[in-house]
């Protein structure tokens, strides 16, 4: 690339139409002597001609625009409601914060007492009235404490470790160990089975020929 | 004839029980009374006139069909939000160029996709060939293969200008304004992802002959 109208980018512009009249002339000129500029220029084009054709087969109908209006009128709808939300939080009771607090402490107190022996009576261990309220307070989803154990089934009231208590059950067996990755999983589609597929709409044996044909027409001249 | 301002408020400093101390007038540009209307109207002259396009940038910036439709909804509904910002149409195509990059920049963070992933083939095999001949069926096939392959090997920067360069006609400046970047650093991107784009065109007149 040595000479100065490639490297000024006027071949570009000339191939996009934005040279102005003057120096377009001065340009085809230079062509007719250049051989780089012409072989350049050739390029530029068959870059276009590509992009042309590829926009030509994949030219769409306009999709609808009413999803764009839903999706307005839907923003302004949900900034509305966001800011009706924020002020509903804000106007949540001090009493509800505090909550989670409220049975944390409860709790401490409990294993400690548990610990150091004071705890004569389950009543002992029970939490002042004022942290019970609290706990009702609190919503449901916040606190996991699941079905509550039958008392007369030794096995489950026996005491168990929080980690195995907690730990996720896992499915061990033939079914999950010998899974195969099923169709659904891999998307990959044999480069054969494309070109059966764009093959099949037209003479199998005619594509070879198109393509020499096409080759020619986004080209130009050989590179 | 419109009036230049609008009265839109009074504000009034001091005790309103007793003596009105001070009042004042607050004085605001017209904001165009009829604006939402023309917003739309001019957003459905622009979705009518450059949503396939904008639609397939995106999805040669995502590698995904589905996802650059909604990612093309979103971008014209944010459009709307600052349509009055620019005023002339010959300027309107880059700007909604500069909005669709920016979702698809975040639609890439949200779904975790590498910046640089590009699936050029899984995105052809997903669209329609829609040309009249045979031929031209196979031509735009074929130059979307190319396309695709060119695309594959490029950094999400480069292929976004070289789409809007070569794909979308966009002047450098364009381009430039388009991607937030100057006109200098457009023509290196551009003239970069070029070679690259040549190489693929080359590699695949190789195969052919």
């Amino acid at each position: 690339m040595s000479c100065e109208w490639i490297r000024r980018g006027d071949l570009d512009a000339y191939s996009s139409s934005e040279l102005g009249s003057d120096e377009a002339r001065s340009l085809e000129a230079h062509l007719f002597g250049c051989a780089e500029c012409a072989r350049e220029l050739r390029r530029l084009r068959a870059e276009q001609r590509l992009f042309r054709a590829r926009a030509e087969a994949e030219r769409e109908a306009v999709p609808s625009f009413e999803p764009v209006l839903a999706r307005i009128d839907g923003d302004s709808a949900g900034s509305r409601r966001a800011s009706r939300a924020g002020r509903r939080e804000d106007s949540v009771g001090w009493t509800a914060r505090l909550a989670p607090a409220g049975v944390a402490f409860a709790a401490l107190a409990a294993a400690a007492a548990s610990l150091v022996g004071i705890a004569r009576s389950p009543s002992d261990l029970a939490p002042p009235a004022r942290d019970e309220a609290d706990i009702e307070a609190v919503p449901s989803e916040r606190i996991c404490l699941g079905e509550p154990a039958p008392a007369e089934d030794p096995r489950v009231s026996m005491p168990v470790p929080a980690s195995v208590a907690t730990a996720p059950m896992t499915r061990i067996g033939p079914d999950a160990r010998d899974r195969e990755p099923s169709g659904d999983d891999n998307e990959v589609c044999a480069p054969g089975g494309r070109t059966g597929e764009l093959c099949a709409a037209t003479d199998t044996t005619a594509p070879a020929t198109y393509a020499c044909e096409d080759t020619v027409a986004w080209c130009g001249a050989p590179l | 004839m419109a009036p230049e301002v609008a009265l839109s408020a009074v504000e009034v400093d001091g005790d309103l029980e007793g003596a009105v101390v001070s009042a004042r007038v607050v004085r605001e540009p017209v904001r165009e009374a009829r604006a939402p209307v023309d917003a739309r109207a001019v957003l459905a002259g622009l979705y009518t006139a450059h949503s396939g396009r904008v639609m397939r940038f995106l999805r040669d910036l995502l590698g995904d069909k589905a996802l650059a439709a909604d990612a093309t909804q979103e971008t014209f509904a944010r459009a709307f939000r600052r349509i009055e910002t620019v005023e002339h149409d010959e300027r309107r195509l880059g700007w909604l160029f500069g909005i669709a990059r920016n979702v698809s920049l975040e639609y890439r963070k949200a779904r975790r996709v590498a910046r640089d992933r590009f699936d050029g083939e899984r995105a052809l095999d997903a669209e329609p060939c829609r040309a009249r001949s045979p031929e031209a069926q196979l031509l735009g096939r074929e130059a979307a293969r190319v396309v695709a392959r060119a695309l594959d090997g490029l950094s999400e920067e480069r292929r976004a200008a070289l789409l809007l360069r070569l794909d979308h006609g966009l002047s450098y400046e364009e381009v430039a304004a388009a991607l937030g970047w100057s006109v200098a650093k457009a023509r290196v991107e551009v003239f970069r992802a070029r070679e690259v784009l040549r190489a693929a065109m080359s590699r695949y007149e190789g195969g052919a002959r």
